[in-house]
């Protein structure tokens, strides 16, 4: 184990894992997401009170969940850049940024969108909505901070702290629908307790969810790969990968 | 199946103004997600494959100071697509 998170900081070793990771898990992600979509399209049965608009429910729900797992990656990826200066995590800190700013993105586009058939509205100033505003705001903060500084390493820095300085929101995205009276409904599914979805909705979901884990890794790993060969352009392996002798 | 021909697919009893733009917006932003950095590890591949033909160029018949502009400028414009 402790041999793997080591060989994890090497760049050479890591670029050719991640290749062979990418190639297998790109293939499978857009597989379960065909899947998930037709199946939560076509096949599931409508909700009785909301009727068609809740299919809205197989991009809005895995987005916002990954979306906030991301932030974790991310706020991790910080910490271990604080702490221990490894590269690779910085690297990782600014690979996550822009793919969880895309799924806040859609979690909130596709919940304004949701939003109007069932509330009669696209936007509303509640607590869960502000707080997932707050979300994005906060990824692309990270992204715009990264670019800002000529000196990587204090750019990685400042990321990192502003990173997890954002790490209070996301309990508070989690909890703020019970918290404060809100438009947004509480948690469908729950990890005590039976969840208040019937099954032949909740399945679509739950592969919907998985399919945007792989997805967001994938997207990860792959600027991550970008980015690794661009800071080693100059290295043996880099010219090998590149055909080069 | 929950509906019996294309038509009720599309219209989705009125809620397929709402469903599709949203499944489209999706598919747009997710598709940009993983061409975006496809993208860039091609063109730095490609960046640094020409930089090391240039340097073998330059190393024969000696430096060549426009093409080295164009080189700064071309990695410019590489870093700002990270």
């Amino acid at each position: 184990m402790w041999s793997f998170i080591h060989k994890l900081g090497s760049p050479p070793w890591f670029f050719r894992f991640s290749g062979s990771l990418v190639r297998w898990l790109l293939p499978l992600t857009l597989a379960l997401l065909v899947v998930g979509a037709v199946w939560g399209l076509l096949v599931a049965p409508a909700d009785f009170r909301q009727g068609n608009s809740y299919r809205i429910i197989y991009i809005h729900v895995p987005s916002a969940v990954v979306a906030l797992a991301g932030y974790y990656v991310m706020a991790l990826a910080g910490a271990i850049s604080l702490i221990w200066r490894i590269k690779m995590a910085d690297i990782a800190m600014k690979a996550a940024a822009p793919v969880g700013a895309a799924l806040t993105a859609v979690a909130l586009m596709t919940g304004a969108i949701w939003g109007k058939p069932t509330w009669g509205t696209w936007w509303v100033w509640d607590a869960r909505i502000t707080s997932m505003l707050i979300l994005l705001f906060l990824y692309l903060g990270v992204v715009a901070l990264f670019e800002a500084y000529d000196n990587k390493a204090a750019a990685a820095r400042a990321c990192a702290v502003l990173s997890l300085v954002g790490t209070v929101n996301i309990p508070i995205i989690y909890k703020s629908v019970d918290w404060w009276y809100s438009l947004h409904q509480p948690a469908s599914i729950k990890f005590t307790g039976e969840s208040a979805i019937d099954v032949s909705m909740l399945y679509p979901l739950l592969l919907m969810i998985t399919a945007f884990y792989g997805l967001f890794t994938a997207a990860v790993l792959m600027n991550m790969r970008s980015d690794l060969i661009w800071h080693h352009r100059d290295a043996a392996w880099v010219r090998q990968w590149t055909g080069l002798k | 199946m929950h509906f019996d021909s294309l038509a009720a697919v599309m219209h989705m009893e009125g809620h397929g103004i709402y469903v599709w733009p949203a499944y489209g917006i999706t598919l747009v932003l997710l598709s940009w997600l993983l061409w975006a950095p496809a993208q860039r590890l091609r063109k730095r591949k490609r960046w640094i494959i020409a930089e090391a033909h240039r340097h073998a160029a330059s190393d024969e018949f000696e430096s060549v100071p426009q093409s080295g502009r164009v080189l700064a400028a071309e990695k410019d414009s590489m870093e700002g697509s990270s």
